[in-house]
């Protein structure tokens, strides 16, 4: 990549310029060389959608099947989960396992809670604990719609 | 070749036979000369060296070397989409859709990757082109012609089968569009729709997956073949001669020439960004088989074809368009056959003006397929 072949006596002063340019060809072929390399690997990188795809998805059903102000327990995973339509384009998906002694809370479709039926606690919509004797909220889950399809994730 | 590296290449020419590898790479474009695979490295690199040679990173034949550029930031770009690319009706458009919209520098690859298929197939267009007003299809440079070709052919499909993937409204129509073509031709079409399991109708389920299979795998594939055979050929019987041409000699040479490929990779580069940037692909909504999106044609290297098909059809049955289409495009691979005049530098007047005739002919169909599309 030096045209040293092109001049045979170059004069002395222009030498610096020659040894210059060499450099200047050099550094920009190497940030070139460093440039690509860099969108390389930011394209090998994964993206943010990637990852939560890895994540376990799992399908409740279509939107149409579960009216507003209902509830649907999930049989999935570790433990259940109930999935409630709060809304229109409003879905919560919480714990079905007290966070008691492990019993499964039931929906109160009235009152819009979830009831412990072994120590009377209850849990509002948040998770949190209403009364009774829990420690902690319930643990709540991403809950997701796509395409008519609603999609909690794990 | 500096004092320190000595040391290492010895070391690795007592155990590898360098100068295989080496001649190797010749035949992908590094460099043309036969070499003596059976001596050491240096003293078969000096012996090729000594041969007076002209550079193909100069002049007309550089039309070649933007090929394999080409050819190259194809498999990496390709290699790279490979990565996120889920080949099938449901996912595929949802798949690049995270590349273009997620994936780090994911829309550039996509870009640079639809870009250097179109200017490829340009650029072998006009390399043939030269070839046929050079007249470098003669005896004894059959070969180059008839790889050329090929390649060309290859480098057609392979965009063909890529536009597919995709998978949005405007691939899906022109993919439709292109296979109405291919099946009219007698077959060829019938090979080609047993590959991909399709008919002339529609695009089948199965269609994604098989070109996926074959723009990943048989056509890089044959592409790959057909520059080994050409720089195979070019080693046995020289590079193309042209008048006033000077030969060189010795290490300036190689070093000139190397310099020569850096700067030409340089500029394939920068034109591949711009026009990735400025003229970008346009990515549409998903495709819908039952949603003809109008005004999709097929793509502009088929439109001469498309357009042929088109006007031909009001005498022609389709099946005889057909053969005279492969009639055509065999001819134009067999043409070292057809024309064997004695050896003389470009091509004779009947040959030319009939190549005149058919680029005309070519374009004027080019325009017509345009409209009526």
């Amino acid at each position: 990549m030096n045209e040293a072949s092109d001049s045979d006596a170059p004069e002395p002063a222009a030498l610096p310029r020659r040894r210059f340019l060499n450099w200047l060809v050099r550094g920009f072929l190497a940030l070139w060389g460093v440039g690509f390399a860099w969108m390389i690997g930011a394209f090998v990188r994964a993206p943010r959608a990637a990852r939560s795809l890895a994540e376990r998805v799992i399908k409740v059903g279509t939107l149409e099947s579960l009216p507003v102000g209902q509830a649907r327990l999930v049989h999935h995973g570790k433990e259940p989960l109930w999935v409630v339509r709060v809304g229109e384009d409003t879905l919560v998906g919480l714990s079905a396992v007290c966070t008691h002694m492990r019993c499964i809370v039931t929906w109160d479709g009235d009152q819009q809670i979830l009831n412990c039926p072994c120590h009377d606690g209850s849990f509002d919509l948040n998770g949190n604990v209403l009364h009774g004797l829990p420690p902690r909220p319930l643990k709540r889950f991403k809950v997701e719609t796509q395409l008519g399809q609603i999609y909690v994730h794990l | 070749m500096n004092g320190e590296r000595t040391g290492i290449l010895e070391w690795l020419s007592r155990r590898l036979n360098l100068t295989e590898i080496f001649s190797l790479l010749t035949s992908f474009g590094l460099f043309y000369a036969e070499v003596d695979n059976r001596k050491p490295l240096r003293e078969a690199l000096g012996e090729a060296l000594g041969r007076p040679s002209q550079s193909y990173a100069r002049g007309p034949r550089i039309l070649g070397l933007i090929v394999v550029v080409l050819i190259a930031v194809e498999i990496l770009t390709g290699g790279l989409l490979a990565l996120y690319y889920l080949p099938t009706p449901e996912s595929a458009h949802a798949s690049v859709s995270t590349i273009m919209r997620h994936v780090g520098f994911g829309w550039f690859v996509h870009q640079v990757h639809f870009w250097g298929a179109q200017l490829l197939v340009a650029v072998l267009i006009l390399r043939l082109i030269r070839f046929l007003v050079q007249g470098v299809y003669r005896a004894p440079r059959e070969l180059v012609w008839v790889c050329g070709a090929l390649l060309l052919l290859v480098c057609f499909h392979a965009d063909l089968t890529g536009r597919i993937l995709p998978w949005t409204s405007g691939a899906y129509w022109s993919g439709v569009r292109a296979l109405e073509i291919i099946a009219a031709v007698p077959l060829y079409g019938d090979v080609g729709m047993f590959l991909i399991g399709g008919d002339q109708a529609s695009i089948s389920e199965l269609t994604l997956i098989r070109s996926y299979i074959l723009h990943i795998g048989l056509f890089p594939a044959l592409a790959v073949l057909f520059i080994y055979l050409h720089f195979s050929t070019v080693r046995r019987v020289g590079l193309s001669e042209i008048a006033g041409e000077v030969k060189e000699v010795g290490s300036d040479f190689l070093r000139n020439h190397l310099a020569n490929l850096a700067i030409l990779l340089v500029l394939v580069i920068g034109v591949l960004v711009t026009l990735a940037v400025l003229v970008p692909t346009p990515f549409l909504e998903e495709a819908d088989p039952f949603s003809t999106v109008p005004g999709v044609g097929p793509p502009w290297y088929l439109l001469a074809p498309f357009g042929f098909l088109e006007l031909s059809s009001a005498v022609l049955p389709s099946w005889a368009a057909g053969t005279v289409l492969l009639l055509v495009f065999s001819a134009f691979v067999v043409l070292p056959l057809l024309d064997r005049t004695r050896p003389r530098r470009g091509a004779g007047p009947l040959t030319l003006g009939l190549a005149v005739v058919a680029v005309v002919v070519w374009i004027l169909f080019t325009f017509y397929g345009a409209r009526v599309a």
